[in-house]
């Protein structure tokens, strides 16, 4: 078994390239198919890659490499615009944060029927300034 | 109102009527201030039973479709 092993892994080796341009040749001939192929390893997957993806967030590389990304103009406009985005279309996350600011609990912890509910009254008191101006 | 997601469906109408000029402004401002303090109580509600780490089932904010 390890010498059928080794040879694969040296057969390997030696086609790589090949091998990788025949597939992705297959999914450029099959789109369809490709996003079905994709979205299911996504959906098998999705746990396991959160736990890796904060298993990296954590780690003192992981950490470093987050710290120096947050410092990038790109990510503070990228970040500005998903606030700003959130603010305007008065997103769950901005409602609840807006709400939890004065509580000793967290935003998550409101139930969602009371947040709808602050919701369309912010919505309200938008429409109400926007009279008054 | 006899529950949140009747206030929520109030101040709805309330914003459409708003809107639509059929309310004056000073007449959405009070069902504005009234619905404030009352998601203010419901808040703190849950606020206390959270920190005292209890679930109760608080009436008000069952909802009928729940």
């Amino acid at each position: 078994m390890s010498d059928r092993s080794a040879y694969f892994r040296q057969w390997y080796a030696k086609n790589r390239e090949r091998v990788i341009a025949k597939a992705r040749a297959w999914e450029l001939a099959h789109p369809e198919e490709t996003r079905e192929k994709k979205r299911k390893w996504q959906d098998k997957n999705r746990a396991g890659q959160k736990e890796n993806r904060l298993r990296y967030a954590k780690s003192e590389k992981g950490k470093a490499c987050y710290s120096r990304y947050r410092k990038t103009e790109s990510y503070k406009s990228a970040a500005k615009q998903k606030r700003d985005h959130y603010r305007d279309t008065l997103h769950d996350c901005y409602v609840r944060s807006i709400m939890a600011q004065h509580l000793g609990i967290k935003g998550s912890e409101i139930p969602q029927v009371l947040v709808d509910a602050h919701r369309e009254l912010m919505k309200l008191k938008r429409e109400l300034m926007n009279e008054k101006l | 109102m006899k529950n949140c997601d009747e206030l929520r469906k109030e101040l709805a109408a309330t914003f459409e009527k708003l809107k639509s000029g059929e309310i004056k402004p000073s007449e959405a401002a009070e069902l504005a201030n009234i619905a404030g303090k009352m998601i203010g109580s419901a808040k703190v509600q849950v606020e206390y039973y959270a920190l005292r780490k209890e679930s109760p089932r608080i009436d008000w904010l069952e909802s009928p479709n729940g």
